[in-house]
């Protein structure tokens, strides 16, 4: 027993030890070829040892067993990124961006990837949130904190006006609807000059908690932290906070609602029969997805003082979503993974810019095509562990059929 | 009055060219039932293809004549615009085409997208408007006050005539209605010899055609193109192909004018209306989705029920 304790532990460290290690590396290295040297290589390892099915057990034997522990140093990790990164302040911003995306990510993982709702208006709501904090601390100057909260409220109160086109349509009708939205949503703060217009909003007040100014640079332990890591672990808090909340309804029956209300999981049929209140379920779904995108938003525009129309397009929520889509439709750790990604690759391969989009396109079809699960595909909940050993199996976004 | 009839011309001529690129959202969805997003980067690029071939044709062979010239550049542009679609279609479309719906609507986004972005970054400046040479006569009568441009007329009877064709092509060859065979029940059709692959094929090619002759009339009418032209296209042709009720041709040409003259008649009458032609569009379609989600043209008898 205490020897498999020490083993578990050493597989689980040395995993996360290497794993984080490649991707400050990704971060840091600047030569791009060195840069797609390092992907490559871990990619290889990955699927090798994947393959290989002695290693894949153990690991993840490790991981289930002392999943807490793995846990843990998660967190110490994420604590300890700006310290590790303190010589580049650029990188805790994009990390911090990169958590941003996170939770909108979790957000659209709610709605489209556990209740099955697309929504390619992401983006509009993740707008709702920026400008209305925004607009709040520059006309009455309200705390930056209270922005947050007040963002996301007025998301879920902008996304109730689509409850009715919710309830009353499906699959792609729902998304000419959502694109509408967030066309219409666009083309409406390129032209209301009382929004700022095509300038946008200029000079909102940068993130302060009760006086604390976020533009100063902390110093902890005698080692000096530039003034981005404020914004990094506020956002760490909240992202924590928010993946905890989306985490525990999707493993309880509420995430198991929501799938049997899913197309792709599930049967609206057989649910209704059930007695699951379909609609009720599915406006919780989208509202709570939205807030999720609003209080983003509202962190977004405290984070860089600004906020224009061209953040909040059609394009942007189809990136939103794709997060979805690539990580594994309704897989937690998937979505993250494809969300910090789809932030990181883009300022990785700046020198390619004009190239990016073509590139994410073709990313995105081969990814439809070939592994509609997505990066980590979605597991199936393993309810009552310590009972059932069940292995570890998978379940395709397609559903048992 | 004047104002009223200016702007039904107006909104007649952007109908025409909506209900182009609706009827290929429509045929799409009858005979793959499923949404192909990309239509809309089909349309630049015809737009873009007809742009290459009157500028290869004027400056390179130094043909003048502009009857000549427009009719090579559509029929060219028409041709390759229908291969183009045709390969995409076997990459994208075939993989996919028993896909759940959302599936196969978010696969052609992301290749739209690549489209888009491709023209944008290969095209010499890609990034700005491109002039598009204006070979149509600035030719204009005014009749009690309505403006009659000769643009706005061919636009509108060419539009006329290649719906026209598409309405027979569907309703009386064998191919037409082979297609709308499969639109009715896919399986029973291959089962009475039907090649559903050949069907896919034409399906492409017919939208492509639509697509490119759209495409250029809009570059002939505005006088520029740009890449990012089809993404509003695009949504505006599946929103009209929805007006219209999905899989039905002639509603999506009726859902077309319909927004076309919305969006006309928002920017003439709502005073500062025309930054909001589209809000008003959307909201509506919005709007009409909630109360009439099967379109406004009901389905001809013997349509499957969706």
């Amino acid at each position: 027993m205490r020897n498999s304790l020490l083993r578990d532990l050493l597989v689980i460290l040395s995993c996360l030890v290497a794993s984080w290690a490649v991707f400050i590396a990704v971060l840091l290295v600047t030569n791009v070829f060195f840069v797609s040297v390092i992907l490559f290589l871990s990619v290889a390892v990955i699927y090798g040892l994947n393959r290989w099915e002695g290693v894949r057990a153990s690991i993840v034997q490790a991981f289930r067993r002392r999943g807490r522990f793995a846990l843990v140093c998660m967190i110490v990790i994420f604590l300890c990124l700006p310290f590790i990164l303190r010589s580049s302040p650029y990188w805790i911003l994009i990390l911090t961006l990169a958590i941003l995306w996170i939770i909108v990510a979790l957000g659209i993982n709610i709605q489209f990837g556990s209740a099955g709702i697309i929504n390619l208006g992401a983006a509009a709501f993740y707008g709702v949130g920026a400008y209305t904090a925004g607009m709040l601390s520059t006309k009455l100057g309200s705390p930056p904190l209270l922005n947050l909260l007040l963002g996301a409220v007025m998301s879920m109160i902008v996304g109730s006006l689509l409850f009715i086109p919710l309830l009353k349509t499906k699959s792609h009708y729902l998304a000419l609807v959502t694109i509408a939205f967030v066309m219409a949503f666009h083309n409406l703060l390129n032209n209301a000059e009382w929004l700022g217009g095509a300038q946008g909003i200029v000079g909102i007040p940068l993130m302060s908690v009760a006086g604390y100014s976020f533009t100063q640079e902390i110093t902890i332990w005698g080692v000096k932290l530039p003034s981005q890591a404020n914004f990094y672990y506020l956002a760490l808090l909240l992202g924590g906070l928010l993946g905890a909340a989306s985490w525990r309804l999707w493993n309880s029956w509420v995430g198991l609602t929501w799938n049997s209300l899913n197309e792709g999981t599930g049967d609206e049929l057989s649910a209704r029969c059930m007695g699951v209140a379909v609609g009720r379920w599915a406006m919780i779904a989208f509202t709570i997805g939205n807030f999720y995108a609003g209080l983003a938003g509202a962190f977004y525009s405290h984070m860089t003082s600004y906020i224009a129309p061209p953040d909040i397009t059609f394009y942007q929520s189809l990136l939103f979503l794709s997060a979805v889509i690539l990580g594994g439709i309704d897989s937690i750790p998937g979505v993250c993974l494809a969300a910090v990604l789809l932030v990181i690759l883009p300022e990785k391969l700046r020198a390619f810019q004009q190239y990016w989009v073509i590139f994410f396109g073709i990313i995105l079809v081969l990814m439809l095509i070939l592994r509609r699960k997505g990066l980590i595909p979605v597991r199936i909940r393993n309810y009552m562990r310590d009972i059932l050993p069940l292995a570890a199996t998978r379940r395709t976004p397609e559903g048992p059929d | 009055m004047d104002t009223i009839l200016n702007q039904i011309i107006h909104g007649m001529m952007l109908g025409v060219m909506y209900s182009l690129v609706a009827v290929g959202f429509t045929l799409f969805f009858g005979v793959l039932n499923l949404v192909q997003f990309a239509h809309g980067e089909i349309f630049m690029v015809g737009a873009f293809l007809g742009l290459i071939i009157l500028n290869f044709l004027s400056s390179a062979l130094g043909i003048e004549n502009p009857v000549l010239l427009l009719i090579i550049c559509f029929f060219g542009s028409s041709v390759l615009t229908a291969l183009f679609g045709l390969f995409f279609g076997r990459i994208t479309i075939r993989p996919i085409k028993d896909a759940p719906p959302v599936i196969a609507l978010l696969t052609t986004l992301g290749a739209g997208l690549s489209i888009r972005y491709f023209v944008m970054a290969f095209y010499p400046s890609g990034s700005q408007p491109q002039r598009f040479p204006g070979y149509l006569p600035d030719w204009q009568v005014e009749v009690h006050g309505v403006l009659l441009r000769f643009d706005s007329l061919f636009i509108l009877l060419g539009g006329i005539l290649l719906i026209l064709g598409t309405y027979l092509f569907i309703n009386k060859t064998r191919m037409g209605i082979a297609m709308r065979a499969v639109a009715q029940d896919r399986e029973t059709a291959s089962m009475m010899g039907v090649n559903i692959n050949r069907v896919i094929d034409t399906t492409f090619v017919v939208s492509g055609v639509l697509a490119a002759c759209a495409g250029i009339f809009n570059g002939l009418y505005y006088r520029q193109v740009i890449f990012d032209m089809g993404a509003i296209y695009g949504v505006v042709g599946f929103s009209a192909a929805v007006i219209g009720g999905l899989g039905n041709i002639l509603g999506a040409i009726v859902g077309g004018f319909l927004f076309a003259l919305l969006a006309s008649f928002t920017s003439a009458f709502i005073p500062g209306g025309s930054a909001y032609r589209f809000v008003t569009a959307f909201a509506f379609l919005i709007l009409f989705l909630v109360l009439m989600p099967k379109g406004i043209v009901k389905a001809s008898k013997g349509k499957r029920e969706k």
